[in-house]
């Protein structure tokens, strides 16, 4: 009994010792390549340097002059709007299809699944060179393929449509990363609530409606948030289809882009960093409120 | 040539060769689709006759010299190149594209300028012309 207690007495005075120890290589590492990089950024976006004059002490006008910037209002309002088009679009395939391959009733639930998921697996450069092949006016098999058939396929690299065009590219890779993390929400919840689901007579589309759609409640607000940050921050889909539409995709096309633009076409690097900063505002403040939303329809 | 090359006196005889023999001239304005380097080659007929078929099959290369005549040979390089060819992609370049009014773009163009220029500090005047 004396000898558990004193080697309980000692593994607890170890983690006093021990768990700093542990923690430190994260916290070098976070504090080196996380917070130094944003601290240094937030050091740049007060200075502005000139090609004639050099650097100099300018506070917060970087972030005045964003603010009131109409290639970053735009920039915005791309985003935005993509944002409302495309995710609904997203997470709603995504719940269908978890909601299918939980039923159990799918043929070959296990390659639909890898099917689904593969996109993901694609790195987004691929695939927007993949899908800027088939949008091709003259060059994609969609336009050949209408030209055969003498139907008019619309031009989905032109400015109407390559909103469209972009959220298209953006669900085909990420509808199967969300449809995963809401079937795994789904093979969490109890068995037994089925069963006594079943015992009181409701059918599968019951359960479905009463059981598993308000257990994915959680994760559909975790993949709505990893939605607002990956809608705000599009780049890489439209940095790489303005090869293929110049004359649409302008360097201020998203606000990622156009800090992009900024820092390494224009160097003006001290407000790319301000541009950044108030775009990451941007983020924190949708995803606070949707968390706020989502939780707060739960409480009650 | 820039200041780290090797050879300068060497490059810059090769570069001159290079644009200027009637030769490698003409490759260059017919397989590369480069602007003439030479006026002799401006003035040749076997140029300036061709109907490129993706211009419709007019004779551009006739205009293209006509336009030659008129381009200041005074004018400067802006020290900001990749700003200027980025605000003509996304000003210019878009009109001509979309076909829309070209002057317009080049009063938007020029503001942009401007504004960057000021910002970069540089003192910004107008000519009168």
């Amino acid at each position: 009994m004396s000898g558990q207690n004193f080697r309980g007495r000692v593994t607890l005075a170890r983690p006093g010792v021990a768990g700093p120890v542990f923690v430190a290589p994260f916290l070098v590492l976070f504090l080196l390549l996380f917070l130094t990089p944003l601290g240094y950024a937030a050091y740049l976006s007060l200075f502005q340097h000139h090609l004639v004059g050099g650097t100099t002490f300018v506070g917060l006008k970087n972030y005045v002059t964003a603010l009131s910037d109409p290639l970053l209002r735009e920039g915005v309002g791309h985003v935005a709007l993509f944002f409302v088009i495309q995710v609904p679009v997203m997470l709603i395939l995504a719940v269908l299809f978890a909601l299918a391959l939980d039923s159990g009733l799918l043929r070959l639930a296990k390659v639909v699944r890898l099917g689904i998921f593969l996109p993901y697996a694609v790195p987004s450069v691929v695939a927007t060179l993949m899908w800027g092949y088939l949008y091709g006016p003259s060059f994609g098999p969609f336009a050949q393929i209408g030209r055969d058939l003498h139907v008019t396929v619309p031009d989905f690299l032109g400015s109407s449509w390559m909103l469209a065009s972009l959220s298209n590219i953006v669900t085909w890779e990420f509808t199967g990363y969300n449809m995963i993390i809401l079937y795994a929400a789904l093979q969490t919840i109890p068995r037994e609530l089925y069963e006594a689901a079943a015992v009181d007579g409701a059918g599968a589309w019951r359960i479905a409606r009463s059981i598993k759609l308000p257990a994915l409640r959680p994760a559909l607000t975790l993949t709505l948030l990893f939605s607002v940050i990956g809608s705000f921050q599009l780049f890489n889909e439209p940095a790489l289809l303005q090869q293929l539409a110049p004359n649409v995709i302008d360097s201020s096309y998203t606000a990622n882009f156009y800090a992009y633009s900024l820092a390494f076409t224009g160097q003006q690097v001290n407000y790319a960093a301000a541009v950044s900063f108030l775009l990451g505002l941007v983020i924190v403040i949708i995803s606070y409120v949707f968390l706020f939303l989502a939780n707060r329809r739960r409480t009650p | 040539m820039i200041k780290s090359t090797k050879n300068p006196i060497a490059a810059a005889q090769f570069a001159q060769f290079l644009n200027s023999d009637p030769d490698s001239a003409s490759l260059f304005a017919s397989k590369q689709f480069l602007f003439p380097s030479t006026k002799a080659l401006l003035a040749d007929a076997s140029f300036a006759n061709q109907a490129p078929a993706f211009y419709g099959g007019q004779q551009v290369n006739k205009l293209f010299a006509q336009i030659s005549d008129t381009v200041s040979s005074t004018f400067e390089w802006p020290p900001f190149l990749d700003e200027f060819t980025t605000d003509w992609t996304d000003t210019v370049g878009k009109a001509l594209a979309d076909k829309t009014d070209a002057v317009t773009a080049l009063a938007t163009l020029e503001s942009q300028l401007t504004t960057y220029a000021k910002n970069q500090g540089f003192t910004v005047t107008t000519t009168s012309s």
